[in-house]
This record gives C-alpha cells, sequence and structure tokens, in this order.
C-alpha cells in the first residue's frame, strides 16, 4: 500500500477514527490523560501492520533495525566511544549495502572482470534507505551528546518507522521528532483539518501533474530515437517537473497525514526550481535528505573550513554518495558526479568573482542565474531518469543533434508549468508581503470551520479525481 | 447536539454546492452523457438524442450527436433516405477524439460529395457486435453501395465468431433507470467522480506496468487440429455478414492495428499470422473488400513521423485513432472504392 493507493484512505480513517475514539473514551469516560500513551502504541502497531502488508518479511527486517539502533544508542550514550559509533554506523550501512548494493556489486565486478554473473534474489525492503539513514541520524545525535538516547521504545520506533513516512521519508531528525512524541497530546482538530488538506495538495501533485506527465517521459525516454529534438527537450524539462512534482507530491501526502495524527513534520520542499545556485537547490530540494548529508557527512568531512580543494572534494563526495544513496546503478552515481562537478563549478566561479554570483542584487542576474540553474539541473535529470547511460546519451543527442522524429507537443507539460508558474507568482506576493528574506512555498491550508473553505476544499478534492491519472504509476522514490 | 446538526448541514450544502460546481467543471472538461437502448437493433445502445459529449481526456473535442445518436455532420434525425455508404464500428470509428468534421465517415462524405454515408459506429462494440447487427441496420438504414465494417483485430475467438453468427453475443449493457442512473443523468460530476473512484480502485490493485513495447506482439497461435474448425467457423461469421448484404451492396471490412515502437524507434504492427491470412482468403472466396491499414500507418510513420493513433494528451501512439490516422483510413477507402467503381 502506498499514500497514493486508494487503499490508504479507508486506512487512515480507521486509524484515526481508532485515535479518535480512545482520545474520546479516556478525557470524557476515563478522565485520564493517559490515553496519548494508548494512541502511540496504536500508531506504532498500526505502522507494523503497514509494513506488513507489503511482506512480513520486511517486518522482520525493520524490527531487528529497530532493536539494534535502541539498544546501540543506550550504549552509546553510557560509553560514548568512536569506535562504538563506527561499529553502529558500519552494520547500519552494511544492511543497507547489503539489500540495494550487493546485485550492483556483483553486476560491477562481472562487468570489470568480463564474467558471467547470477544475480542474487534479494527484494529491498520499503523505505529501507530512509530509516536507515533515520537511524544513523539517531546514533550520531547520541554520541555527540545532542539528544538523549531514547528509553522509550515506542517512541523510537515511531521515529523510525511511522506509517505516514516510512515509504520515503522524510528523514526525520532526533530533535525534531522524539520531543514531540514525549509531550505527545494525541489529535487535535485544527492538526486533522489542516493535514486534510495538505494531503489533497499532495495528492493533487501526484495523480494529476507528476503521473500524467510520465506517461509522456516514459514514451520519450524508452525510445529517444523516435522524437524530434524538440520533442526532446519537452521531455527533459517535463521529468524535471515530473521528479519535483511526484516527490513534492509525496512529500506533502506524508506531511500532512502524519500532521493528521498530530505530529509536525518539516517541508521537505521549497520551491527548488527558483535556486540560483547549485547549493540553494539543494537547500530547496529533498530538504530533509540534504540537511542529513549536510550535518552528518560534509561538516564532519571539514566542511567549508579546510581550504578551498578540500571544500571541492567534500561536496563532490558528498554528491556522490547521495547519488548512490538514491540508486544502485551507474546512471545514479554520474548523476551525484556530475552534480558534484557543478556544485564545485559553480563554487569556484563565485569565489573567484568576489561573490558576485551569489551575492548579486540585480534582477537581471539573478533571474539569468535561475534559468541557468533550472537548466543545468533539467539536463542532469536525464542521467536520474535514464535506463542506463546509453539511453541517457541517446536522451542528451537527441537533444542536441537536430533530429527529426515525433513531434509531440504534451499538453500536461504546459498545464504542469502553468501550475508551477502560478504557484511560485502567489508564493512571491506572499513572501514580499511577509518581507522574508528569501522566497518561502507554502500549502495553502483554510479553515474549514467555514463553509466557503468547504466549497472549496470539496471541489478541489473533486477537480484532483477528475483530472487524475490512474495508471500505473509508483512513487519515484518509492524505489529508492 | 444543535452546533453538530449545524455543521452536519454546512457540510451537506457544501458538498451540493461543490457537486454543482464540479457538474460545470465536467461539462466543459469531460461530458460523456448516457446511452439508451437502441430499439431497432442496429446497434447495441446508442446516445441520448442530440446528446452534448465534450472530451478533454483524449484529444478535445465539443460536439452533439446527431437526433438517432450517433456521430454524423447533421444533428437531424435519420430521415430513411437511402445511405450509399454504411459504416459500422466500434469507438474508433465514432470517433469522439477528434471534430466531428474530421472522422472516417464524414471525410468519406466530402470524396463522395453525391453519396449519403451514415456513420453507425458506437464505442465498446466489437466487429462480433457489428456482424451480429448488421441484419437489423441494414433493414433500417438500407445501404445501396456499400458496407464498412471496422476492426482492429483480424485473429479472432472461435466462440466469440460463433457466437455473433449465432446472434447470440453478449449486448452492451445499458442502464436506462434506477438511482444511480437518475443521479448520474442530473449531477454530471457524480459519473466523473464514479468512474474516477473505479480506476483508481483498479489501479491500486493493479501490479502492472505501464503499456510499452515489449517485443512484436505474439502471433495468433491455436493448436494445429484447431485450425480447421477456425476456418469453418470463420467462414460461417463472415457468411452471415455478406449474406445479409441487398444485391447492389458491397461488404468491404478495413482492418487497422494498434502500433508500438520499439527502442530503437521502429514501428511495430501485430503479427496476425495464419489467422490473417485464412482472413484474406476467405474474405476473397465470399466476396468481401478486405483493407489492411498496416503498411499505410507504417508509411505515414516512415514519412511523416506521425503515428495513426494517440493524441496530444495521452500516450504516444496510444490509444484511438487521431485525425491523421482517420484521414489516411477515408483515403485508402476512398481509393479502394474507386478503383472497383471504374473496374465495373
Amino acid at each position: 500500500m502506498t499514500l497514493n493507493s486508494i487503499y490508504f484512505l479507508p486506512f487512515m480513517a480507521g486509524v484515526l477514527a481508532v485515535l479518535f475514539l480512545v482520545q474520546i473514551l479516556g478525557t470524557k469516560v476515563f478522565k485520564k490523560e493517559s490515553y496519548p500513551v494508548a494512541q502511540k502504541i496504536i500508531m506504532l502497531l498500526c505502522s507494523f501492520a503497514f509494513v506488513a502488508c507489503s511482506s512480513p518479511w520486511y517486518l522482520c527486517i525493520l524490527l531487528g533495525t529497530i532493536f539494534f539502533v535502541y539498544v546501540w544508542g543506550r550504549i552509546l550514550e553510557k560509553k560514548q566511544k568512536k569506535g562504538l559509533l563506527a561499529l553502529g554506523i558500519t552494520v547500519l550501512v552494511g544492511e543497507l549495502a547489503y539489500f540495494k548494493y550487493t546485485n550492483f556489486l556483483i553486476e560491477t565486478l562481472a562487468a570489470c572482470f568480463k564474467k558471467d554473473f547470477v544475480m542474487l534474489h534479494i527484494l529491498l525492503p520499503i523505505g529501507i534507505s530512509f530509516y536507515i539513514f533515520t537511524s544513523i541520524g539517531y546514533l550520531v545525535d547520541v554520541y555527540r551528546g545532542e539528544e538523549k538516547a531514547e528509553k522509550n521504545f515506542v517512541h523510537l520506533s515511531l521515529m523510525i518507522c511511522l506509517f505516514t513516512k516510512v515509504l520515503s521519508g522524510p528523514i526525520v531528525r532526533t530533535k525534531q521528532f522524539l520531543p514531540q512524541m514525549r509531550s505527545y497530546r494525541g489529535l487535535s482538530s485544527e492538526g486533522v483539518l489542516q493535514g486534510l488538506q495538505m494531503f489533497f495538495v499532495g495528492l493533487f501533485k501526484k495523480i494529476v501533474l507528476a503521473d500524467h506527465l510520465s506517461v509522456f517521459t516514459d514514451d520519450v525516454f524508452f525510445a529517444p530515437s523516435a522524437y524530434g529534438t524538440g520533442t526532446m527537450w519537452l521531455a527533459v524539462f517535463s521529468y524535471a517537473l515530473q521528479i519535483y512534482f511526484d516527490f513534492a507530491g509525496y512529500s506533502d501526502m506524508a506531511i500532512g497525514a502524519t500532521k493528521m495524527l498530530g505530529i509536525s513534520l518539516d517541508a521537505n520542499f521549497n520551491l527548488p526550481y527558483v535556486s540560483k545556485s547549485p547549493s540553494e537547490f539543494w537547500n530547496r530540494w529533498h530538504i530533509s535528505l540534504s540537511a542529513w548529508l549536510r550535518d552528518y557527512l560534509y561538516i564532519p568531512l571539514g566542511g567549508s573550513r579546510k581550504g578551498a580543494w578540500r571544500v571541492y572534494g567534500n561536496l563532490f563526495l558528498v554528491m556522490l554518495i547521495s547519488g548512490l544513496w538514491h540508486g544502485a546503478g551507474l546512471t545514479f552515481l554520474v548523476w551525484g558526479a556530475l552534480h558534484g562537478l557543478y556544485s564545485c563549478l559553480y563554487k569556484a566561479v563565485d569565489m573567484l568573482s568576489g561573490r558576485k554570483l551569489s551575492r548579486t542584487k540585480n534582477g537581471f542576474l539573478r533571474v539569468l542565474l535561475t534559468g541557468v540553474n533550472f537548466f543545468i539541473v533539467s539536463l542532469l535529470w536525464v542521467f536520474f531518469r535514464a535506463s542506463s547511460l546509453p539511453n541517457a546519451l541517446a536522451v542528451l543527442q537527441g537533444c542536441f543533434s537536430l533530429q527529426t522524429g515525433i513531434c509531440q507537443p504534451y499538453t500536461w507539460s504546459f498545464f504542469a508549468v502553468l501550475v508551477l508558474g502560478i504557484a511560485t507568482m502567489v508564493a512571491c506576493v506572499r513572501s514580499r508581503k511577509k518581507a522574508e528574506s528569501t522566497l518561502q512555498g507554502f500549502c495553502p491550508c483554510f479553515d474549514l470551520r467555514k463553509m466557503s473553505s468547504q466549497i472549496l476544499f470539496f471541489t478541489f478534492v473533486g477537480i484532483t479525481m477528475i483530472l487524475g491519472y490512474f495508471g500505473n504509476t509508483a512513487f519515484i522514490y518509492g524505489a529508492f | 447536539m444543535k452546533k453538530v446538526s449545524i455543521q452536519i448541514l454546512k457540510l451537506i450544502l457544501s458538498g451540493c454546492i461543490s457537486l454543482a460546481l464540479l457538474s460545470l467543471f465536467c461539462y466543459f472538461y469531460n461530458y460523456t452523457g448516457r446511452h439508451v437502448i437502441n430499439e431497432d437493433g442496429s446497434t447495441d445502445y446508442k446516445w441520448e438524442a442530440n446528446q452534448y459529449f465534450s472530451n478533454m481526456k483524449e484529444g478535445f473535442t465539443w460536439f452533439r450527436f446527431d437526433a438517432d445518436g450517433f456521430n454524423n455532420p447533421s444533428d437531424a434525425a435519420f430521415t430513411g433516405e437511402p445511405v450509399d455508404i454504411l459504416l459500422l464500428g466500434s469507438s474508433h470509428m465514432e470517433a469522439v477524439q477528434i471534430p466531428k468534421d474530421q472522422n472516417t465517415a464524414v471525410l468519406l462524405g466530402t470524396y463522395f460529395p453525391e453519396k449519403h454515408v451514415y456513420n453507425l459506429g458506437v464505442s465498446s462494440h466489437t466487429i462480433f457486435s457489428c456482424v451480429q447487427n448488421l441484419p437489423a441496420a441494414v433493414e433500417k438504414y438500407k445501404p445501396t453501395s456499400y458496407v464498412i465494417l471496422e476492426t482492429d483485430s483480424i485473429a479472432f475467438d472461435v466462440d466469440a465468431m460463433r457466437n455473433s453468427a449465432g446472434g447470440v453475443y453478449p449486448e452492451v449493457e445499458t442502464v436506462q433507470s434506477g438511482t444511480l442512473y437518475e443521479v448520474q443523468k442530473r449531477i454530471p460530476a457524480v459519473k466523473s467522480l464514479y468512474k474516477a473512484y473505479v480506476d483508481w480502485r483498479n489501479v491500486s490493485a493493479w501490479h502492472g506496468s505501464q503499456i510499452q513495447f515489449e517485443g512484436p506482439a505474439e502471433p495468433f497461435i491455436i493448436p494445429e487440429e484447431a485450425w480447421v474448425e477456425y476456418e469453418e467457423v470463420l467462414r460461417d461469421f463472415l457468411g452471415k455478414a455478406k449474406a445479409v448484404m441487398p444485391a447492389s451492396c458491397q461488404l468491404l471490412i478495413f482492418y487497422h492495428p494498434g502500433t508500438l515502437l520499439d527502442e530503437a524507434g521502429e514501428y511495430h504492427a501485430p503479427d496476425t499470422g495464419r489467422a490473417g491470412k485464412l482472413f484474406v482468403q476467405v474474405c476473397k472466396e465470399l466476396d468481401i473488400i478486405f483493407v489492411d491499414l498496416s503498411e499505410d500507418f507504417e508509411k505515414l510513420y516512415v514519412r511523416e513521423n506521425i503515428l495513426a493513433h494517440g493524441f496530444i494528451n495521452g500516450g504516444v501512439g496510444i490509444g484511438h485513432l487521431n485525425a491523421r490516422g482517420h484521414q489516411v483510413i477515408a483515403e485508402v477507402l476512398y481509393k479502394t472504392i474507386l478503383e472497383r467503381e471504374e473496374t465495373r
């Protein structure tokens, strides 16, 4: 079951109903404040059931990970030794590596030594990339003394595997999640109503925009030599929009569903395509992963404190690991490496120009930088999307070779641009009104107790259903 | 209690207003109307008289069916004037994805201005429904020159052919009463929402993959000993269609294959194999003109990079015939008819 499955709605409604009932019984009948404990246990059981729905085996792996992280966190708190932390991280990374990269390694080695190979039958447990990173973050925080080891098993388990975010994140941080668990006060009507709206905004992004775009990009990336250059470019930009709407849509749904449960998560996307530089892009795209990589990898490596060459090296390494995290394949590795190169190149040019690029106030230059950044990021997505390196090169060749072929001015691409354009403009006006220093995206939420808001909301849900694409389109990040 | 009641009332009222707004939206975006039983039996069903239709899901069209519920240029009802060319077929011939003046039937009418062309194409119909309905259609429309049957396959299921020839092929169901019908009739949004719900439910339960080329389609294969029966039933099936033709009228069947592109961008039509050859042979024996559009569609792609199926708001080459596909079919049919007229 994924968040865009129709079965998730009754599942979510059922969980909310049970939690609500417990809350009512707790406050009205028993007059006790202990109901949040019961609610957290129910959420945890639902999370286990949610994972077990995919495979009981996945649940076993998840439970093993949670037990390990729980015990190791306690040990780390008592004996704050670097070796213990390294061992803990090695076990978790080893788990991820085994499930995600074994076959990739076999394939690569076999190709290097030109030998025949047999793929192992290893199924990738759902959400493993996300809950392993959450777990590593927790162990590091405990080791650093920034957080105490969680004694409540339910709290730690919910941080790692709460069903609303176990599939594809956001990667939650200890300091953000655990305090909310400790002071959990159950459901609130405001949280439910706001979360509901966020969920449906995410659903709109996913089933109306991303899924329609996937029809076109799948066709073009499947047979790139069949299409004309104009269509190739449209497909490249459409994929940039598709992956944004897909993952931002998922994130909105996950954050909205979590909010309905009475837990707040930070936004995972913040209008990434208005970025003027690669570093700004990563501060706006998949924020929870970027922040994780910054805090647990880039800064421990020395960040930007140890000279220019070290900065470039660190940037490149972090982007390479980010690429590998996304998927076990050469295309992801190349994508990460190219992003690393792009980040280094931008930083070098910016430093040489005396930070004129990053600090410019010139409106025209800012727009130009935004356009160039979007163009480069979109081109790099080609490696992310392509089924193989030759496929990626064929797409790029189609873009730059003025080839003739099928012309498909896909209308949903233009609609997606329109929606994104309007959303960006509204965000601009809102940011200006609020006198924010940087442009901030937002999720429109109304007061659903008002009738006008109810009409708007119901109409929006209806339009989402009517415009939705109901083909077979999984979340892109669900595969990671 | 009073507060809760007011909230519930507000919710119901908001829901009703939203449904009204959504219905307005559907009227513009996607309004498919309702079909009714066709009493004369020339098709399994027909659309309501002068039914308004809008479609932005596959192509972009807004039009009205004629007073008999079919897609013909005139809004008026069939007057009984002789029909020269009667066209029967599926949703491809119903052609609700393209403007009214661009479908095969209308184009044939413009190529033959002296001939009256009437289109009985209705969605969900197959060649089996068309052959089953042919006697009634011939009786009502009394075609004088040609009856054209459309099919997107020529490798058939034996039972379907047998049932059609025997007049027991299952008809497309039409619901003309009941609460759901009344609600759908009065509130267009309900139909769209219900359709979305069904599609969403189906896709949530489905774990297949996107339609994409996975090698040329498997040729139609049946056991060697079954071919004798297949040929016999095919002959009976096509013979039944041929038998109801008025003396002056020629039966013409055209086949338009679906297409897929492989990774290299090469065009592939399904391999109809032995069944295809048998179909051609039986048509010849029964004096049925058979037109195969495979090569014409391939030429269209190779020369102009255009596929006969698909629209700019859907998958490439997937779905119904587009305007160009209809044009190619109309041109080929026109040439075929012209050649026959000249040789007579």
